[in-house]
């Protein structure tokens, strides 16, 4: 992960509030307003593209391997420490989107620029010291990020609950999805068809979050540029 | 010699034995620990129980059971017209048992565990910085719902959410990440000029 400056693990910290928030305010709320079985699919996805918007537009601003890795693991731990209800569902979910994300930046592959970008006497801007090499990634890892971390949303209630009720439960699932085809005259496919549309617009969403995210970190560090350059 | 107990190593090895318990053990095993579980639940973390007061609660832990008659095994039993499976009330039972065991073992472990010991640990450990992260992520989260707050309500009496509610929603994020990243630009300056560095412990 290399070496870290304060700057860095207080931003870290930053967007770890930051997703943190969101999953203890909003979380709270979503989970009241969905019924209980179909939460995943909607509280998830919702929570899910905001963190990844969130995670990735840290990561914008600490470059680096390691870093949305370590801000999943700031909010789960926010998660786990925070009052009311047992949470051992939002915390793998927080933990396993982080470390997609996590994956999905390092599949891109590294895209290495010159420090010599960072301008002069701007200290927001300026995270490392002269000479060394900062990452910057093209919209598209953002993409692919984006589409990992939502792409676990689909899977999570299964693992879920294969952790928590054991594989009898798998089991069951699986007669109840034939069971329940026959019953509504369909064809088990068309069971496999209904995942693979939840997966797409789980990938949509992905996709738009992770582009959202690169937007997002342009348009913050632009304006944050403007308010430096007035303070100095 | 004092023993000294570390709180949160302490922690991370009973909730893993006891969550290792909750998956490996079967039958009437399960059902003691899920007793014992709920009896250190009952003495010592009172306040927890107030999920058995929410449906969301009921439907999680009945669920197994409802699925578990209908689809696991043969449906030998009648009860008021319905048949039903004996041996799917008995697997049922047993899935929401250690559903309700994990519950309780992450609940009694968490229990023990707060902010300030976690940062202890990491910085014990050498985690000087991911200590000092989690140090900032805990003490901003009043900042971050305060400047939320006043940005929210500055755009709405200025007529935002109203007529562009897309745009105003964009303005409010960006603005609420600039004004805490300019907070995090004070801590920093606080904390360098301080002479704090992660790498020195």
């Amino acid at each position: 992960m290399g070496r870290r400056s304060v700057r860095d693990w207080v931003y870290i910290g930053l967007f770890g509030a930051l997703w943190g928030g969101v999953e203890l305010s909003l979380g709270s709320l979503l989970h009241m307003l969905f019924p209980p079985l179909a939460g995943t699919y909607f509280t998830g996805l919702i929570l899910g593209s905001i963190g990844c918007i969130i995670a990735l537009t840290g990561y914008s601003f600490v470059p680096g391997r390691g870093t949305v890795l370590l801000i999943g693991c700031i909010t789960a731990i926010l998660k786990l420490i925070s009052p009311g209800g047992i949470k051992i569902g939002p915390v793998v979910a927080i933990l396993a989107e982080s470390l997609l994300m996590e994956a999905g930046l390092l599949l891109e592959g590294d895209f290495l620029m010159e420090a010599g970008r960072q301008l002069k006497g701007d200290s927001l801007l300026e995270r490392t010291s002269p000479g060394t090499r900062i990452q910057r990634k093209r919209p598209i890892s953002y993409v692919l990020a984006g589409i990992l971390c939502l792409a676990w949303n689909l899977p999570h209630r299964f693992i879920m609950l294969r952790i928590l009720f054991g594989k009898s439960f798998i089991d069951v699932a699986l007669k109840m999805a034939k069971d329940g085809s026959r019953l509504l005259g369909l064809r088990t496919d068309a069971v496999f068809a209904v995942i693979v549309v939840l997966l797409i617009i789980r990938i949509a969403a992905g996709a738009l979050s992770g582009y959202a995210a690169w937007k997002l970190a342009r348009t913050i560090r632009r304006r944050s540029v403007f308010h430096y350059a007035i303070k100095n | 010699m004092q023993l000294k107990i570390n709180p949160v190593r302490t922690a991370i090895v009973a909730g893993t034995v006891l969550i290792v318990l909750s998956v490996i053990l079967k039958g009437r095993y399960l059902f003691v620990l899920s007793i014992v579980l709920f009896a250190v639940m009952l003495l010592f973390r009172r306040p927890e129980l107030r999920m058995f007061f929410r449906i969301r609660f009921w439907v999680f832990i009945l669920l197994p059971v409802l699925t578990g008659v209908f689809f696991i095994g043969e449906r030998n039993l009648h009860i008021a017209a319905v048949r039903v499976s004996s041996e799917g009330i008995f697997e049922g039972i047993q899935m929401s048992g250690r559903a309700l065991c994990l519950l309780f073992s992450f609940s009694i472990v968490l229990s023990k565990i707060t902010t300030g010991k976690i940062i202890g640990f990491f910085e014990r450990y050498g985690l000087k910085g991911m200590g000092l992260a989690l140090g900032v992520a805990s003490n901003t989260l009043a900042t971050i719902a305060q400047n939320s707050s006043s940005v929210y309500h500055t755009l709405r009496l200025r007529g935002g959410f109203r007529k562009r509610p897309i745009k105003s929603f964009s303005l409010f994020v960006v603005a609420v990440i600039s004004s805490s990243i300019r907070h995090a630009d004070d801590i920093v300056h606080a904390a360098i000029v301080r002479g704090f560095d992660t790498d020195i412990s």
